[in-house]
């Protein structure tokens, strides 16, 4: 394997494992481990949260680097096992460049959850902690009807990469609204557990996660960026459904 | 009545966690086993309200039984620990907290919002912190395990 395919295989499987939001010790951690395995020497991996840059000794005792951007992030849980699987087979088995190109080339065509199965997610999201934050069936039934008008939204916002802090203030702001318009005009529920209940849907559960790995395994600028996303969500959400609030409150 | 209801809930705690294993597109049998985390950190937080009275401690103390689970299965089964931990902990993030805390400040009840706000941050900590903990025992489980196998071969 050349220079190049050395440099390729690892650039195109770290930004892979970044772009489907796994921790950054494990891009570091896995990279080196494939480049070591394929012969490269003197391999530094730097992976922080937009960014992943590799350089390394190949066969020729010459150094090759590469930086790549990562600016589209999503959680993608699938592919991240699929990739960590890979590789551990590139460094237990013999894989010639060609076959891990075109495992890759696979991981990365498979196609998200389409719209509808997300919509279902979503649905069954909000209605399940509904009912554990203490709603009923009619909190149920509001919680379901908020979550099928929100989601279409949130999904297209997703698409024009609105940006967290937008995304969550009118993502919230619309399930206080809807909420509260439906308790004054359908029929009345306890507007606090459908909200908590929807809002189960956008806290940064996965943003404290990943940043609480990458801090346990000492990558604190990482950590610290995502620890920041994290409160950038949830003061999006705060601000979104308080501004709604103050301004509907008379409707309570 | 308890138990059936205890049994309802735990049902509950498990489809909301599988829906959110569509929204991050786990597939096949992995789809099925990761709100198994949610249940055990929803049946947790149940079991101890009569134990622990403070909040914070509860989530540290569901938070490790929880990460126990993801930690084992996820090196039974060869999955990066992520995939089950993130959907393990979901139930608890308070998203409530953060909803409480603002509508303290909307009704300027200074004294709740500090309470709501102080009680939010330290559930969030004290989630962080039990992953922190027992991912750490693991980690240096693993090290040990691997210097023996090494000194062995």
């Amino acid at each position: 394997m050349n220079n190049q395919q050395l440099l390729n295989i690892a650039s195109r499987l770290g930004n892979s494992m970044q772009r489907n939001g796994a921790e950054t010790f494990r891009i570091e951690d896995s990279i080196a481990r494939v480049l070591a395995a394929l012969g490269a020497t003197d391999i530094n991996v730097f992976v922080i949260n937009s960014c992943f840059m590799v350089s390394m000794k190949a066969d020729e005792g010459t150094v090759v680097s590469e930086i790549r951007r990562c600016t589209e992030k999503s959680t993608d849980l699938y592919k991240i096992d699929r990739l960590n699987t890979l590789c551990r087979r590139i460094c237990s088995e013999k894989m010639d460049y060609d076959s891990i190109i075109a495992e890759i080339d696979d991981i990365e065509s498979k196609k998200a959850y389409s719209f509808i199965v997300k919509l279902i997610g979503f649905t069954i999201i909000s209605a399940g902690f509904c009912f554990l934050f203490g709603g009923r069936l009619l909190e149920l039934a509001a919680a379901l009807i908020v979550s099928v008008i929100v989601y279409p939204l949130i999904y297209s916002m997703d698409r024009l990469s609105t940006g967290i802090f937008f995304k969550n203030i009118i993502a919230s702001g619309l399930i206080a609204l809807l909420t509260i318009l439906l308790s004054a005009f359908l029929f009345e529920v306890q507007i606090d557990t459908v909200i908590i209940g929807t809002f189960m849907n956008l806290v940064p559960g996965v943003a404290l996660t990943t940043s609480m790995r990458d801090i346990i395994a000492g990558d604190l600028i990482s950590g610290k960026n995502t620890l920041t996303e994290a409160l950038v969500i949830a003061l999006g959400m705060a601000l979104g459904s308080g501004l709604v609030i103050a301004s509907l409150g008379f409707l309570m | 009545m308890e138990i059936l209801n205890f049994v309802i809930t735990l049902l509950f705690a498990y489809i909301a966690c599988l829906g959110f294993g569509f929204i991050f597109h786990i597939r096949g049998k992995l789809l099925f086993i990761t709100p198994i985390g949610g249940v055990i950190i929803w049946s947790a937080e149940l079991i101890l309200q009569g134990v622990i009275s403070s909040v914070v401690v509860r989530a540290l103390v569901a938070t490790m039984a929880a990460a126990i689970f993801c930690e084992v299965i996820a090196r039974v089964l060869k999955v990066p620990v992520t995939v089950f931990m993130i959907i393990a902990i979901l139930p608890l993030v308070p998203g409530g907290g953060i909803y409480y805390t603002m509508q303290a400040c909307i009704n300027s009840d200074y004294a709740l919002f500090v309470t709501k706000g102080i009680e939010t941050i330290g559930i969030a900590g004290a989630i962080a912190v039990g992953m922190l903990l027992i991912s750490t025992f693991f980690r240096i489980g693993t090290t040990i395990a691997r210097h023996f196998k090494k000194n062995k071969a």
